[in-house]
């Protein structure tokens, strides 16, 4: 790792452990936590948020939080989409980054879930209602009973993929509680044969079995991911009503799951010392022609839905525009929804010079990440500040200092659960041996 | 003619059971009403009486710009085209009166109180995931406060913006047309506050009572009827069709 190196260098005598960095990661995630945590004990203690209804007050009722939790879910939906591309669909290419978005799926809806279970007024008293009494009409219930539905099937798909590695794992890790823990996860005591031998059938069969789950699973997210869209798409704001929104929430699934899926994969690859070529490198150029294609739709998706609102403008649906073309959204909409988070990623994937240079797509990835982080908060936001009922123009929103905390604090949950798993999940260690050796 | 014990205790509970049912069956007639409220911005003269009885009598903090029933009042002057005009709107949700120190322009004014709509095809009512919401036997759509989880959808569904998050409670509230009082034969708070009797409340399954008479009388209108939620708080010769069809907001609001 070059970063080690040139500390070594400068700090000179000073012997660091090897994993130092890797120390200070940890540390630095775990203070933005506390952060976090702070920030969500103080929303929930103090009534900090405006609370008004809308008529009578410049408030409105889904906030930052929302935005983020709507983030999360659309990359947990994209994530499962662009892996089943490989396990599931055939894309070969993207074998190498498979497990890796497996893993960043469970880790988003993890920390999703959480958002939203943290966002609402009364956390405590949302499982038990869940439970108890559920309104079946309700495209809100739907949408977290499949959420969770999705999360059990990904855990199924995760443990028929990794399980033979983690046996491998439990008969080689050098601690005892390591055996034990892996064999314990990996229902080793299952086997027929103990040692580290395992008859080709079963791992044949495991594989199909995979395969199949995956399938259901990326089905299941497309489900309760459209569910999220209709929970927008079913109200009566101008910029959210319509049939469209689900579909367009799938869509934009796929950019965000390839786009994180890109960076992550980027980052985990130098952070973990493995070289970028070969295969590694043409699962990256994958990514660039789904997250490249993904985006070019987008584009004319939003380009129409503005025109076929804005063509014969009712006073509703164009005030609803209004806010995104002239009004309060402008800025992230021209620059960050448009031009940092899809025109110029768009170039920079599409130009060959930059396209097939890993640092440019890296930058592409995360300029396409905050486009879409961005894109949320104004669907969220813009379509509320546009609630047409009464002679309001705009309604005014920033988030509160608490709300940003509380989302740097789940960002870092998100990256402390994923570097855990990375670390005792055979996620690299099994692709690293089978791509390295082949060159 | 002769009768057996066993007929004799057949018949008698027979006759009893038919009384009782009939009994019963009688009781439910009376007691269905239809409750309904109509307002007539006509005799709205902006005083704030009904907002500060309605937050008095159901515990709402007074001075956050929060309320169960609130004043819009607006000022019109309408231009062609009609999208065009010249929309302001001030309103009044605390103790404090804005229209008192508003100076008025020379375009039409009036005053339109407003509250929930107690919809009998509620979006509230349909979108709460957990139920807490239900219409009780009046129609009227009620909060069931120990079951919301303030996951705030129904704040979101609500075309009038009539329903809005408790601060203190951390659970949705709305009007409830005083449930508590109409269920012991009073009236709402803010109808028996209104000092000119620009709200009207009672049972329109009653004939002779005035919110049936001004229902048959008068021309009636509903806040925006294109989003089909069938309201029970009707509007009696609403002047400008702006509140009622469009609700557009071209117009600034200004809160002072």
């Amino acid at each position: 790792m070059y970063v080690r190196e040139y500390f070594k260098k400068k700090i000179g005598r000073i012997s660091l452990p090897d994993n130092f960095l890797f120390y200070i990661w940890l540390f630095v995630l775990i203070v933005l936590i506390e952060v976090g945590a702070y920030g969500i004990v103080q929303i929930h203690t103090k009534p900090i948020m405006p609370t008004q209804p809308f008529e009578s007050y410049a408030g409105v009722p889904w906030r930052l939080l929302v935005a983020t939790y709507v983030f999360f879910v659309v990359s947990t939906t994209g994530l499962c989409i662009v892996s089943s591309l490989g396990e599931v669909f055939g894309f070969i290419r993207l074998k190498p980054v498979v497990r890796m978005g497996l893993l960043l799926a469970l880790v988003t809806i993890l920390v999703g879930l959480m958002i939203i279970g943290l966002e609402i007024e009364r956390p405590f008293r949302a499982p038990f209602a869940f439970l108890a009494h559920v309104n079946p009409y309700s495209l809100m219930f739907w949408m977290i009973m499949f959420y969770a539905l999705y999360m059990v099937f990904l855990i199924i798909e995760m443990w028929f993929i990794l399980r033979d590695d983690i046996i491998q794992l439990s008969i080689r890790s050098p601690s005892s509680l390591g055996r034990f823990l892996y064999g314990l996860i990996s229902l080793k005591f299952l086997e027929p044969v103990a040692g580290s031998y395992r008859p080709k059938y079963r791992r044949k069969l495991e594989h199909e079995f995979a395969k199949v789950l995956g399938f259901i699973t990326v089905f299941v997210a497309i489900i309760a991911h459209s569910n999220l869209g209709a929970v927008f798409g079913v109200t009566y704001l101008p910029f959210w009503h319509g049939p469209l929104m689900p579909i367009y929430f799938i869509l934009s699934a796929i950019i965000s799951g390839a786009a994180i899926l890109m960076f992550s994969s980027i980052i985990t690859f130098w952070a973990r010392g493995v070289k970028i070529k070969g295969k590694i490198y043409d699962s990256i150029q994958m990514l660039r022609v789904v997250l490249g294609f993904a985006l070019v739709v987008d584009l004319f998706f939003i380009a129409w839905k503005f025109v076929s609102k804005f063509y014969f403008p009712s006073p509703v649906t164009k005030e609803a525009l209004e806010i995104f073309l002239y009004g309060p959204l402008k800025i992230n909409f021209w620059v960050f929804e448009l031009g940092i988070g899809t025109l110029i990623p768009i170039l920079i994937l599409a130009i060959p010079i930059t396209g097939r240079s890993v640092k440019w797509n890296l930058a592409a990835s995360i300029m396409t990440i905050i486009g879409i982080f961005v894109l949320r908060y104004d669907l969220v936001i813009g379509g509320l500040l546009g609630k047409s009922i009464s002679g309001i123009t705009y309604q005014m929103y920033s988030p509160h200092v608490f709300e940003i905390m509380a989302v740097v604090g789940f960002f870092a949950l998100t990256g402390l659960i994923y570097t855990i798993g990375i670390k005792i999940l055979p996620i690299l260690g099994t692709m690293e041996e089978k791509t390295g050796r082949g060159e | 003619m002769k009768i057996t014990r066993r007929e004799l205790l057949t018949r008698t509970i027979v006759i009893v059971l038919g009384t009782g049912i009939s009994f019963k069956s009688t009781r439910g007639v009376e007691e269905e009403k239809n409750l309904v409220m109509c307002i007539i911005p006509d005799k709205c003269i902006g005083c704030g009486m009904c907002v500060k009885a309605c937050k008095i009598e159901n515990k709402i903090p007074v001075e956050k710009p929060i309320s169960r029933t609130w004043i819009e009042g607006y000022e019109i002057k309408i231009k062609i085209p009609y999208s065009e005009s010249d929309v302001k709107k001030i309103v009044m949700n605390t103790s404090k009166n804005p229209f008192l120190t508003y100076k008025w322009g020379d375009g039409e004014h009036f005053f339109v109180p407003k509250l929930c709509n107690q919809c009998q095809k509620a979006p509230c009512v349909r979108v709460c995931p957990v139920n807490a919401r239900f219409y009780t036997a009046e129609g009227i759509v009620l909060v069931d406060k120990n079951s919301c989880i303030g996951c705030k959808y129904c704040v979101t569904a609500c075309p009038y913006g009539a329903t809005y998050l408790h601060p203190d409670q951390k659970v949705t509230d709305k009007c409830t047309y005083c449930y508590h009082r109409i269920k012991r034969g009073f009236s709402p708070a803010c109808v028996q506050a209104c000092p000119t009797g620009a709200r009207v409340f009672g049972d329109i399954n009653n004939p002779s009572s005035e919110v049936s008479k001004i229902l048959r009388e008068g021309s009636v209108d509903v806040l925006l009827p294109e989003e089909g939620t069938d309201p029970k708080t009707f509007y009696i010769g609403l002047e400008n069709k702006f509140i009622v069809e469009h609700s557009i907001a071209t117009g600034e609001e200004i809160n002072e």
